[in-house]
């Protein structure tokens, strides 16, 4: 037997060769540095059915809101003239009943059939500014579209100029935006080698010094998100105050539009069992615009034409005149613009889970308000606005809401070894009303986000060893 | 037998621990045949097994499902662990002179030798001389793909498995295997 025969046996001797190990000893050394069964297609499901729900309740809210807006001006009314102006109307009738406003659904229902009607020698206009309050002040006339002539100009476009000023003071008091910035960091965990070795053949090993079985698990990461929040608003009567019921009634009635826009960076640190801590800073801006009014009506006697008598051809032949009661109502409709601004410290914690190349976080924890600002105009009951110095509304707005809580859900894959794009949904709420005790109302928000941004690897877990055998 | 070990390299693959502890059954014996040839101790040998296991684990996906090209994956795995460990040695593999030896030994006392006489005697082999043996005659791989997976030339990866070849005839040819007790 020659060294080749002597090397085709012990190639057939090993190729057979099976020593005994002991393997129960060999699986409790390498089960803890084994991966956990994959339990992340729920935590996807869930995430993109969260970030679909948002986007369809964001446009269904919008459309609706444009909607509303649209259907509650009296140019929109089937048939009717348009009759945005800018300053309130007043109209007189022969009626002793208050006439109403066509679009004040919440005013009490008219009867203005069988009332004869006598058309209008001119609007008596009665044009009110504040304009030591920034603030945006439309009021629409409360005449029915049986009363009214119809004007020239009464084809034009259904959308008034209500609603281009409307847009124009959207214009003037825009949301933050929010830049993100990459920061330098440091490295995050690479993929093994033995990735791209999966055919028996060889292949030029790589040099990398890093195990690859090691959990790359990045310790450290600042994210930098910003995005769109929906906020969902409630409004309670404050029994501890004085609470009047017209403010809430059309407070609840009136509300419009409400956005919201935040930006935040937070710091996360993880551990190797996935468990990580957050902290970091918030800031949120509400948008919300809404319309308040509020009808006056008043009864006085003036000199006028009682009865007339006509012809068949239409020409009066006789007609009395006299002291009458005429009823006067004016609707004075407000819109306003108010903004909110709130700056949180979130703390909390949560669960962190990697695949190949995406990763996923839940956390949830205390949001600390450390400040909280109020920009716009109050309105009382009268739908009129108040300035913040009026004995009975200083101090309305608190300055900071103490406590609140909040839950996120973010998902994020790679874009580099030490970047990653994130998207995560995010719900928070403060305990306190943003209205102190004396306002008649509790008025609080429900902000539900989705936000975008990038996080940051900053250090990586390199201690995750497995254990050797003694 | 094929559909079970699918069912079972399923189950590996989506971490079931109950399928990963009968991998680890069917696959320890095997890993440790390639290991113990490349690191002699017995213990040491055994935590090779333990870190080849850990990575064929945790990459499972990437693996082919049938069962052959995945016992390959896994020695493939297991040979680069083992060559990983003696990287870190530091092991000199570069042989600059080209000594022609005598390779002649009766015929009579290779047919004498087992499984643990051969695997001694590869252990009394230097190491950069048993790691090409073994990754030359047993595990199959060619000059070539020996020169990247141990960065030499090739004219070294032959003169190493030549001075090999010669001082394993002349390990046997002392009769130190078969005096060896066991």
């Amino acid at each position: 037997m020659n060294i080749e025969n002597f090397e085709k046996q012990a190639k057939a001797l090993f190729d057979r060769y099976r020593p005994e190990a002991e393997n129960d000893q060999i699986w409790q050394n390498i089960e803890p540095h084994l991966k956990r069964k994959k339990k992340r297609r729920p935590f996807i499901l869930l995430f993109w059915g969260l970030a679909l729900g948002l986007l369809l309740a964001v446009l269904w809210r919008q459309n609706a809101s444009q909607n509303s807006r649209l259907a509650s001006l009296p140019g929109r009314s089937p048939g009717s003239p348009e009759l945005a102006e800018q300053s309130p109307k007043r109209e007189t009738s022969l009626v002793k009943e208050p006439q109403q406003a066509a679009w004040a659904s919440e005013l009490p229902a008219t009867a203005n059939s069988g009332s004869t009607t006598f058309q209008p020698k001119g609007v008596i206009q009665n044009t009110r500014t504040v304009e030591n309050l920034a603030q945006h002040q439309i009021a629409e006339g409360a005449i029915s579209e049986n009363d009214v002539a119809v004007p020239q100009s009464a084809n034009r476009t259904p959308i008034p100029a209500l609603a281009l000023e409307q847009k124009a003071e959207l214009n003037a008091n825009p949301a933050p935006k929010t830049e993100l910035k990459p920061t330098p960091v440091d490295t995050l965990a690479n993929h093994s080698e033995l990735e791209k070795k999966d055919t028996p053949k060889a292949k030029k090993p790589s040099k990398s010094k890093t195990k690859p079985y090691k959990k790359k698990r990045s310790k450290a990461s600042i994210a930098l998100h910003g995005g769109y929040v929906l906020p969902i608003k409630t409004l309670q009567r404050n029994e501890k105050a004085e609470a009047n019921g017209d403010l809430l009634a059309n407070r609840k009635t009136s509300e419009k539009t409400l956005e919201a826009f935040s930006a935040s960076a937070h710091y996360t640190y993880a551990t190797k069992k996935g468990l990580l801590f957050r902290g970091g800073l918030d800031y949120k801006r509400l948008n919300e615009k809404f319309r308040v009014s509020y009808s006056k009506t008043e009864t006085e006697i003036v000199n006028g034409v009682l009865t007339q008598t006509v012809n068949a051809g239409g020409q009066v032949i006789a007609q009395t005149t006299g002291p009458k009661e005429v009823t006067t109502t004016t609707v004075y409709s407000n819109i306003a613009f108010n903004n909110y601004q709130f700056l949180n410290v979130p703390l909390g914690m949560g669960f962190q889970g990697l695949n190949k190349k995406s990763q996923w976080e839940f956390a949830g924890g205390l949001n600390v308000n450390l400040l909280f600002r109020f920009d716009g105009t109050l309105y009382n009951e009268f739908a009129q606005p108040v300035s913040f110095s009026h004995p009975g509304y200083a101090g309305i707005f608190r300055k900071n809401l103490g406590l609140g809580m909040w839950v996120s859900y973010g998902y994020s894959r790679y874009l580099s070894r030490n970047i990653r794009w994130q998207l995560s949904v995010e719900a928070e709420m403060h305990f306190k009303s943003v209205t102190n005790e004396k306002y008649p109302l509790v008025q609080r928000y429900y902000n539900f986000g989705l936000k975008g941004g990038l996080v940051f690897n900053l250090t990586e877990d390199k201690t995750s060893k497995h254990k050797k055998r003694k | 037998m094929q559909s079970d070990f699918k069912t079972l390299l399923k189950g590996c693959r989506d971490c079931e621990r109950k399928a990963q502890r009968q991998m680890v059954d069917l696959l320890v014996p095997f890993l440790l045949s390639v290991c113990r040839r490349y690191e002699g101790a017995h213990a040491g040998a055994q935590d090779l097994v333990q870190e080849s296991l850990i990575l064929i684990f945790n990459h499972i996906e990437d693996c082919q499902p049938e069962e052959k090209p995945f016992m390959g994956w896994c020695k493939r795995i297991a040979v680069n662990v083992s060559l990983d460990k003696f990287r870190k040695k530091s092991i000199p593999l570069e042989y600059l002179d080209h000594q022609e030896l005598p390779h002649f030994l009766p015929p009579e006392i290779f047919a004498q030798l087992g499984v643990e006489e051969i695997m001694h005697a590869l252990n009394l082999l230097p190491d950069n001389q048993r790691l090409v043996f073994n990754l030359f005659v047993i595990d199959g791989y060619t000059h070539a793909e020996i020169c990247d997976m141990l960065h030499i030339k090739e004219s070294n990866a032959r003169t190493l498995l030549t001075r090999a070849r010669a001082t394993l005839q002349s390990i046997i040819s002392t009769k130190e295997i078969l005096s060896h007790e066991y």
